[in-house]
This record gives structure tokens, sequence and C-alpha cells, in this order.
């Protein structure tokens, strides 16, 4: 019976308890207090009493929100995770019902919490029901009008007058460029050898710097009112350092536009899993199938931020191609054979990340740093940075700058 | 009677079987025992599990509530041999006897399901459960692992702490112990600071807790991720996480977990300042990996503490109550659901005398003075 449930949610929540199939979850490892608790919350739900419904949606949350943080996260069985999501609709659906009480934002915000720290569920139901909500609270069911496909990509995305100061790149250690090379050339020349390259005009073709030219107003539009986690503090090095959740309108307001003392970084964020309308803006690199692994297993992470973001020198296990969308970055790059002239962290957590501050480096501690050969460039909109396994690099943006990794 | 008062978590009605609020923001009685012609008989103890609670009326009436048998909102009373210390695991109830003994029981009926025998033939005098581990201390100060909840090993695996110990408790994570000679012992994950031995790295042995060497504390409790001690001169020492400001030190804006109302949210631009700096008290704090004194209010001494998931709450020897941390489900008993990053005294209780409390994951257990 499908009484219970607001008129616009029916096309995407199921119709009934049953079809949630919570007798697939694992009772043995949920424990019978608490599948009683998620069950009396579901059918309270169907049942259109979604305060009584919301109280043990509540319940859920936060009884999972302290299994997800007692040990390690990667140790946390998914069941946690999945029951989350369970809780997280429940109480999407209950303020998106009791609206008298709730905004469609508080809606849209537990389905976020529910993206972030869930596993999906019911064919992935958060990111449907989300683009209903959002659907629900803009008050049409189009997309934001798209701009004018003029191909002239350099004005439309906004331009600030450039009073950054840029770094001088020494020209003996310049990362080379290259115009599109064909996938064999790529391959032979420069990941089978582990050469840094950077390959430009292969992002003409992205929404984002095309005909749907990302910019502030753009984000807001399309995800204004998503909670995202936000970076906190310098460098991740730091004691200082914290993450916290805000909305994309938040983040942008205090630490885009604002001249905040602190910095904020929307970094290593694998957004548009979590908004599927900004993974229509940007396009796959071809390059990504020559890499190991399935093409589907390949994480694409959102990097936005102000001017400033430092990503300290660090290396990863797998080959990376940073894009530029928006915005420039300054980058250096150590190869892997010069790891002791870098002063890796001991401790397993933070061994693929150096001691050494790139541009400010205490040489009476790091003796060995200078002598290190490197090589570093300004990367600009529309390029994009091959970065070879293993191999150390050091970012930090001239501007507000928003890339993705692939 | 006993003159029992309970607040916060209700969703099982594990307070108040009666009632169908999920949760209880201000202190309402519960009747302890019936009057039976034998005077004042007071609550022994109470301990509380995340849907359940037993209440030890006198030590040989037990009244255990909330989700019993399947089932939400049960009341069973029963008599039993007489108990000194228990716990809910995650199988059910685990009481230690007067007499030493350690066993599992019925939370229903009081009927022995299982047993573990003393190393050596000693007895226990205490259990107290983490989230998987359960641990026993006997009369000889050895504290013992009674085994995973998966699987009850009736022979107990010593725990070597290498001093008498008087006192044990467990989070979710860690585990403290208490020495008779006062000192602090710690093992187990220490990811949020809980094992105040100025790192989050794990320890898998019992260590003393070096920066509280040279201070004689008397009692101990442990919280899901946090860790108090009082000492003899009836100074607090707190460590651990402080997220909901269960530590009584200042947080962070930024609301942690699902349901979380936070009292020093404004509109104020956090700054750099406000970040937490090794020794400064003033800014916020998130992870408090060093033992660290929190000043009262109101100047008075403690006489006991007891740490629920995320929230604590003191007993003063005047008699009055102090909370602070997570309130979302009133746990506070202040009639409010914010976060507290302050110690503060329980209006409620303020024409009262405290003689005891115990907290439950979510929930508060206050013994008055009739």
């Amino acid at each position: 019976m499908t009484t219970g449930l607001p008129k616009e949610l029916q096309g995407v929540v199921p119709g009934c308890k049953k079809a949630l199939h919570l007798e697939t979850l694992d009772k043995s490892k949920l424990g019978a207090p608490f599948f009683f608790v998620l069950a009396q919350s579901a059918e309270r739900l169907f049942q259109g009493r979604f305060q009584e419904s919301l109280g043990f949606a509540t319940n859920v949350l936060d009884f999972c929100w302290e299994k997800l943080n007692t040990g390690h996260w990667k140790d946390v069985d998914i069941c946690w995770r999945e029951v989350f999501t369970f809780g997280s609709l429940f109480k999407a659906i209950c303020q998106y019902g009791m609206r008298d009480r709730f905004n469609t934002m508080d809606a849209i915000k537990t389905c976020d919490l529910g993206l972030l720290m869930g596993a999906p569920v019911l064919d992935n139901i958060l990111t449907r029901l989300v683009a209903v909500l959002q659907n629900s609270a803009r008050g049409t069911t189009k997309r934001p009008q798209e701009q004018c496909s003029t191909p002239a990509v350099a004005s439309q995305v906004p331009k600030r007058p450039r009073t950054l100061i840029l770094p001088v790149i020494d020209s003996e250690r310049k990362v080379p460029r290259v115009h599109c090379p064909s996938l064999k050339s790529f391959l032979l020349n420069y990941m089978r050898k582990r050469q840094p390259v950077i390959i430009q005009s292969n992002m003409e073709h992205w929404p984002a710097r095309n005909h749907r030219p990302w910019s502030l107003d753009y984000l807001r539009q399309i995800a204004g009112c998503r909670t995202v986690p936000v970076e906190l503090g310098r460098r991740y090095t730091e004691e200082t350092w914290s993450q916290a959740l805000m909305t994309v309108d938040e983040f942008i307001d205090k630490y885009i536009v604002q001249k905040s003392a602190d910095v904020g970084y929307l970094a290593q964020h694998q957004l548009f899993d979590q908004i599927p309308e900004l993974r229509e803006d940007i396009r796959v690199p071809d390059y990504c199938c020559l890499g190991d692994g399935d093409e589907d297993d390949i994480v694409i992470n959102a990097w936005f931020g102000p001017k400033g973001t430092v990503s300290p020198l660090h290396h990863d296990p797998q080959h990376n191609l940073l894009a530029q969308v928006v915005g420039s970055k300054y980058l250096r790059l150590y190869a892997e054979e010069v790891s002791d002239c870098v002063y890796p962290h001991e401790g397993h957590l933070l061994n693929n990340t150096s001691q050494v501050d790139v541009e400010n480096p205490d040489l009476q501690q790091f003796p060995r740093f200078n002598s290190a050969p490197y090589l570093e460039c300004t990367l600009e909109p529309g390029e994009m940075l091959y970065i070879p396994p293993r191999y150390w690099h050091y970012v930090r943006s001239l501007d507000v700058s928003f890339s993705v990794s692939f | 009677m006993g003159k029992l008062y309970v607040f916060g978590y209700n969703g099982f009605g594990q307070l108040r079987p009666d009632r169908s609020d999920n949760f209880l923001v201000h202190p309402v009685e519960l009747e302890a025992t019936e009057p039976d012609g034998d005077g004042d008989a007071l609550v022994a103890m109470v301990t509380a599990s995340w849907s359940s609670a037993a209440i030890f009326a006198g030590k040989t009436v037990i009244m255990t509530q909330g989700f019993l048998n399947a089932e939400s909102h049960q009341f069973r009373k029963f008599e039993t041999a007489a108990v000194r210390s228990s716990v809910w695991t995650a199988d059910g109830l685990v009481v230690v006897r007067e007499g030493g003994e350690c066993v599992q029981v019925d939370p229903c009926t009081g009927q022995q399901l299982g047993r573990w025998n003393g190393p050596d033939g000693a007895k226990f005098t205490d259990v107290v459960c983490g989230e998987s581990t359960i641990l026993a201390l006997t009369d000889t100060g050895d504290v013992t692992m009674l085994g995973d909840v998966q699987s009850i090993n009736p022979t107990p695996l010593p725990v070597h702490v290498g001093e008498n110990v008087k006192a044990v408790c467990c989070g979710k994570e860690h585990s403290l112990a208490l020495t008779v000679s006062g000192r602090v012992f710690s093992w187990g994950n220490g990811s949020r600071g809980q094992l105040g031995h100025g790192t989050t790295e794990a320890c898998n042995t019992p260590q003393v807790i070096e920066a509280l060497e040279g201070v004689t504390m008397v009692t101990i409790a442990a919280g899901g991720w946090h860790s108090v001690s009082v000492s003899a001169c009836g100074d607090l020492y707190v460590w651990g996480w402080n997220e909901a400001g269960q530590l009584g030190l200042p947080t962070s804006k930024h609301k942690t977990g699902p349901s979380d109302g936070c009292t020093t949210c404004t509109d104020k631009e956090p700054s750099v300042s406000d970040m937490a700096q090794q020794g400064d008290n003033v800014a916020e704090v998130l992870v408090q990996a060093t033992p660290t004194i929190v000043d009262l209010p109101t100047g008075q001494e403690l006489s006991k503490i007891s740490c629920g998931s995320r929230h604590t709450a003191a007993l003063t020897k005047e008699g009055q109550l102090l909370t602070w941390g997570w309130g979302a489900y009133g746990q506070l008993g202040n009639g409010q659901t914010e976060r507290c990053e302050v110690p503060c005294t329980v209006e409620f209780f303020k024409q009262r005398r405290v003689t005891d409390v115990w907290c439950g994951p979510w929930n508060v257990f206050v013994q008055v003075d009739k």
C-alpha cells in the first residue's frame, strides 16, 4: 500500500516494506534489537506515521554511526553501511513527508550523508531519491539552461585578472607537453617509460570546458544544496587538519568567495558518484583504458578549492591523470628513484608522504633535498597531467581551481 | 523503596516500559522495588545496554526492562543469589555473585546458562564489557579476559598488568585498569587518544599512563571512546574523543554525528586560532591524547563518575549530579537535546541528594536519597 508516501516519491521509492527486502540483511551481525528498530521504522514509514518512523530511523543512524566509528573504517562490516543507507532513506522520506517541520534541503542533506557514509542498496536508491528531491526543491524537472555552444572556451570560463604571481618554471625542468597523442604513442613513450607529460587539447569536448562551462554559479546551480566533505587546515600532515561536512554553497561562500584565514579544500572526493549531473560534464580520457584493471574500477576524484590549497609531496600506487578544468596549479614531480632525497615519513600510514615542505624545505633537517632532480609545471585549464605510479608529486593551486583525477 | 530516576534513550522501553517515548529529556521516576515491609531497599546497581537495563534492587532482586526475549518494552522481575557486579554482553546478562562466581544468566528468569572458572580457583569481584571484550577482575587483583562475546571461552585468559588491580572498565575499543596504588593502565585501540599515551597508536598490552604518574587516582570510568578518572585530591582528568564535548573541553562548530545539535554553533567564521593546539585549553579539542584536568564549575569534589557512549556523568560529594557531552537523546537530563561541552549541574536534582549514578550507552540512571 502506498497510502503513506508522498506522491512525487512513488516512482522512486518502493511501495511497501516487503519491497525493501530487509530479510536479506544479516540479522546475526546486526543483532535482534537493532533489526527490530530498523523494521519498526520501515513499518511506520509505509503507514504514513512519519514522526514515529523518523524517531526509529534516527536511532538506526546513530547506532550505525557508532559502529562505523569503531575499529578501522575498512574493517567495518559492509552491512552497517548498508543499513546506514536504509536509515537515511527512511529519514529523508519522513523529512520530506513532514514539510511543515522540515524543508526539502534537510531531506537532501540526509540523502547526502547516506551517500557519503553508507553503501548502496536497492540499486543506489539514494541517488535516485535525491534527484527527485532536488527537482522538487527547484520546482522543475529541467536541468539549468545550457550555455550557447560557442567553442571559444576561453571566454566561457570566467576570467580573473592575472594578479597572481606565477612561479617561474625552469626550462630545464619543465614537464614536456604533447598534443593529444595516440593511445599507442602514449603507452610507449610515456606510460612504459614512466615519463610524466602534459597532454593538451584532450578536454575540448568536455561539456565542462565547452557548452556547460563550470563556474561557481554553475556549480551552485547544479549542486549548491548538496553536502560534501571538506578538508580544513593547510596540510593533512599537520595536527590542525580536520574534515567537515557542509553544502557546496557553504563551501563556496566560506572558503572560495570570502578571504578565509582557513584553507578549505574539497579534495579527493568521488563527487561524480554522488552528483551524476556533474559526471555528465566530464569525459573519462581514452588513455585510462591502458591502465591495469577494469574501466569500471576507475576512481574519479574531484579537487575543488581556493587559491593556496596544498597537497604535500606524496605518491600514489596507480597511474594518475590530473585534468585541470578551472584555474591553474603548480606541480613539482620527483621520480621514485630519488625517494631517499625526499625523506618519506616512517610508519606504514604515511610512508607515501614526504616530510619535506617542497617550497620551503628545511635543509638542515633534510640536506639531500636540494640535490634531487625534479620536474615542474604550471598546469593550465584544458590540460591534463600524466603522473606515473609511485611518482612523487606536490600540488599548489594558483587560483580558484577545479581538477578531476582519473 | 529505592528512588530511582531515569532519563535518556527509551526506544525499547528500557527506562520505562510503560512509556512509548523514544527518549526522555527530563528525569522521571522509576519504582525500583515494591514495599515489602523491610524498609528502604536501595538500588545496589544498574547495568544498561543499548536496548535493555537490569536494575538490582537490593542484591537479590533483579528487574530487567527493554528488549527481552525478542520483544520490546518488556519487564521482568525475579530473585537470584546475591550479585556484586553485572554487565550486558551481546549474548545476554553476565553477573558476578557475592560468592565470587561469574555466570551467564537468562535476563528474563535469572536462570544460569553458563559459567566461567576463576584462574587457579580465584574468585571474581567485577565484570565489565566493551564492544567485543569481556573483562573480569578477581579478588587477587588479576585481570582476565572472559573471551570474545562470539565464542565464550570458559577458561579466562590472563591480562598482564603487573600490579594489583582494584577496578577495570571498557570503552568500545579500549580498556582501563586502576591499580591499588592508584596508577592507571590502558590498552586496546587508541585512534581517538583514549589510551592517554599521547598518541593515536594502539597498544596490545596494558601500559601505565605516564602523564598520570605521581598522581593517585581513586576512580576510573570509560565511555565509547573516552576515559575519565578522579584523583585523591578530587581533580577530574579526561582524555580521548571530544567530538560531542564528552571530555568537557571546547568542541568544533561542526556537527559530527547524525543527531548532533551544537550549542556552540554560531555564524562565527572558524579561524586558525580556533584549531586545537597542544596544551592550549582555549582552542577546540577533538582528540585529547594526553590526560588533562577539567575544572568543575562549582569547584565541588567528585565521588563517582560514569560514562555512556558519548556523554559523561559525575556525582559530587555534596550529592549533586553533573552531566556533559552528547545530548541528542536527553541523556544530559536538562530538558534539552543539545550537546554540552562543559560539566553542568542537572537542575532537577538541585533540591535533592543524589547518591549514585550509572550510565547506559545513551541514558542515565540516578539514585536519590528519599
